[in-house]
């Protein structure tokens, strides 16, 4: 039940919203809400628990049953595809809450083939929009988050990236269309002006950006958004280089720092950990069945048998070949200078990089989750901080949080991925959901690395439901003052606090204190 | 709707989590009439290939949905109509396909899990604990006979684990398992 309401007064609210939505699209029973669970929660059992589910089919049913989470006070949580179990999938931010499914809402509104762009509802994942774009015969490409099973809108809202040149996705958003608390439709950019052609092609408008305001927070519910697509080229060149040794990331992104910069390499350029990367094919188990990091003399084996690096750098070229061939002479010269470096363009029968070079060139596909293989039991939480790309930091970073993942009897394993200027660090901690010494241990280290990270000046981009409060104190500079702001924000647009609440760290006025 | 799985033990936890608590089978909807039976193997998993091929020499499956590595086919392949899937996998397959069938409407008959540790194959299954420990690296055949009589009503309420003798671990197997039965598009009542 959500907290503070009576069982009569629940089950009222649920008839009225069962009338606006269809009794069918209304879910109180165990079987049907047990689909909104976080499935690799390391939390206790019986944590995150929704209360109720509602899934309405457009935006009116959307403007009704918001009137009824208002009338009731009933605080409800949104959510498009709820895939990402890294973060916590579906699953409400506390037990209690309804959780407001808009995954039926997946039509794709439009595919611009001349400026590149699709207009798609909440629902729509990348396997939906990459099947459409072959079957209408577009030449444009979706990128794809990795496993392709997501939301296109969902993860362009959380901030997520995929891997072609238009892997940061929050960048490649363009327009949206947005129901706030009270049930008011705004259209951000050029979508305010009547009969306007151009919504999903320029973010430019008169007035104050507001795209991101509905990013990674509770203001609102998002219905419809535009996504830039990219052209297929008519070259690609993925490669991936491997290095010998774990102390060889400094000089991999100082070689890659101007490559990026400049555009030479367009893409999001990753430098995945040996352990992520021989995930895909084998398991701890093959190797290893003690308690505590692998040995050193164990990995360097392990990195023999794959024909792995310590680190292993992927990367793609794009356009006509004159140019990749022109841009390649570039890179090799950058990235092959490092001692020990070896080029691959191509490795037979290796799930990684098959998976990898088709997530480069925008095929959606599944076969990140094997990696979850490498303990067994699936439990996994991403620590994410997000720094720029330089060699001595990104080997800073590496160094203490590895240490802490051994501290905690953890595997380091992780990628480094750089965007535009900015680079991504995202350690995967590894547990097996079954066992609870290791579950508890993996929630103690991610609190740690949170605090440590913030004191070093590092924060985290996204992060798992359950770790959004402790985040969102790490952005303390003039005592808070941004989450001052949002919680500001959060109480005009919201005055009842049905929309999310905590969110991000987000809490209505009403639950702020024992938040 | 009247669901005989209770909350608590569906929400317990990921695939292997949800094996741990056991999963209380819908005994009397199955026994109401013969559903066909379709088994999801997993290409690149020696265990999960014995397992569907012991399904087809019984002659209890109608069909064998293959997996390959991408594990695109669980997104696209599991919509069956009406029926029983089952199968043996890794524990993220079992995971994919239970979100995907549960969202689709899908009810949890049972899973079990298999893990393999210090050279030996852990099982917690209902039933079937002195013929799994005696299998071996034979153990998905055997599997695979106590899973169709489970199916058929004939099974113990009671989760029960085993251990097998020592033996060696396939290169190609991930070392955990899941075996998983869920019923499609069924009328719940």
């Amino acid at each position: 039940m959500p907290q503070g309401v009576d069982a009569a007064t629940f089950r009222k609210a649920l008839d009225e919203l069962a009338a606006i939505v269809g009794k069918e699209w209304a879910f109180v029973d165990d079987l049907p809400l047990s689909a909104y669970r976080d499935a690799y929660s390391p939390l206790a059992d019986g944590e995150m628990l929704p209360s109720a589910a509602v899934a309405p089919a457009n935006m009116e049913q959307i403007q009704q049953a918001l009137k009824v989470f208002n009338a009731y006070k009933l605080p409800i949580w949104t959510f498009g595809n709820g895939r990402n179990f890294a973060y916590g999938g579906p699953a409400p931010r506390q037990s209690g809450y309804v959780m407001f499914d808009l995954k039926r809402m997946n039509r794709i509104l439009e595919v611009n083939e001349k400026y590149g762009y699709a207009l798609v509802e909440p629902g729509v994942s990348y396997f939906q929009l990459h099947r459409h774009l072959r079957q209408i015969g577009s030449k444009l490409w979706v990128d794809p988050a990795a496993p392709g099973w997501g939301g296109v809108m969902g993860n362009a809202l959380e901030h997520g990236a995929g891997y072609t040149p238009y892997g940061d996705h929050f960048v490649m958003q363009c327009g949206m269309e947005v129901v706030l608390a009270d049930g008011q439709v705004v259209r951000t950019g050029q979508g305010a002006i009547e009969g306007s052609q151009h919504w999903q092609s320029t973010k430019h408008a008169a007035g104050p950006h507001f795209d991101g305001m509905f990013t990674q927070s509770n203001f609102g519910v998002v219905t419809k958004m535009g996504i830039w697509l990219m052209p297929e080229p008519p070259g690609y060149k993925p490669f991936m280089i491997t290095y010998e040794r774990e102390d060889d990331l400094a000089a991999i992104f100082d070689a890659v720092l101007p490559l990026k910069i400049n555009q030479v390499i367009p893409n999001a350029a990753v430098a995945v950990d040996l352990l992520w990367e021989v995930s895909a094919k084998a398991t701890r188990r093959h190797y290893f069945d003690g308690k505590g990091p692998i040995p050193p003399s164990i990995r360097t084996k392990i990195a023999s048998d794959h024909g792995l690096g310590m680190w292993n750098f992927y990367a793609a070229l794009y356009g006509p070949p004159p140019i990749i061939e022109n841009n390649w002479k570039l890179v090799e010269d950058a990235m092959m200078s490092i001692p020990g470096a070896k080029l691959h363009l191509n490795r037979d029968n290796d799930p990684a990089w098959d998976y990898r070079v088709r997530l480069m060139r925008g095929e959606p596909n599944m076969t990140e989750f094997s990696i979850m293989n490498w303990i067994g039991g699936g439990g996994h939480i991403n620590f994410s901080p997000i720094s720029a790309p330089d060699g001595q930091e990104a080997l800073s970073q590496y160094n203490l949080i590895k240490q802490r993942c051994h501290d905690f009897g953890f595997d380091y394993i992780g990628e480094f991925l750089v965007g535009w200027r900015d680079m991504h660090h995202i350690l995967m901690i590894m547990y097996d959901r079954a066992d609870e010494g290791m579950r508890k241990s993996a929630y103690d280290l991610f609190g740690k690395l949170v605090d440590e990270a913030a004191g070093a000046g590092f924060g985290e981009y996204r992060t798992h439901l359950a770790f959004m409060d402790q985040i969102a104190k790490t952005y303390k500079h003039n005592d808070g003052a941004l989450w001052d702001l949002h919680h500001r924000l959060k109480d005009a647009l919201d005055p009842n606090g049905i929309l999310s609440p905590g969110k991000q760290g987000i809490w209505p006025q009403a639950m702020r204190a024992k938040a | 709707m009247a669901w005989d799985v209770s909350r608590r033990t569906v929400m317990s936890g990921g695939a292997v989590g949800a094996a741990v608590a056991g999963l209380g089978i819908g005994r009397s909807a199955l026994a109401k009439r013969p559903l066909k039976t379709i088994v999801i193997e997993e290409a690149e998993v020696p265990e999960s290939r014995h397992f569907a091929e012991t399904f087809v020499n019984s002659g209890r499956a109608a069909r064998v949905i293959r997996i390959d590595r991408t594990l695109n086919g669980l997104l696209h392949e599991l919509a069956i109509g009406e029926g029983v899937l089952v199968g043996l996998t890794s524990d993220p397959v079992a995971m994919i396909a239970e979100q995907v069938l549960l969202a689709d409407g899908a009810r949890p008959l049972l899973q079990w899990a298999h893990h393999y540790r210090k050279m030996r194959w852990e099982h917690r299954t209902d039933g079937a604990p002195a013929l799994l420990a005696r299998a071996s690296t034979g153990w998905p055949i055997v599997l695979a006979n106590h899973m169709q009589d489970a199916l058929g009503g004939n099974r113990q309420a009671a989760e029960l684990r085993c251990q097998s003798g020592h033996c060696g671990l396939d290169g190609k197997s991930p070392g955990m398992l899941v075996s998983w039965a869920f019923e499609v598009g069924v009328q719940q009542s």
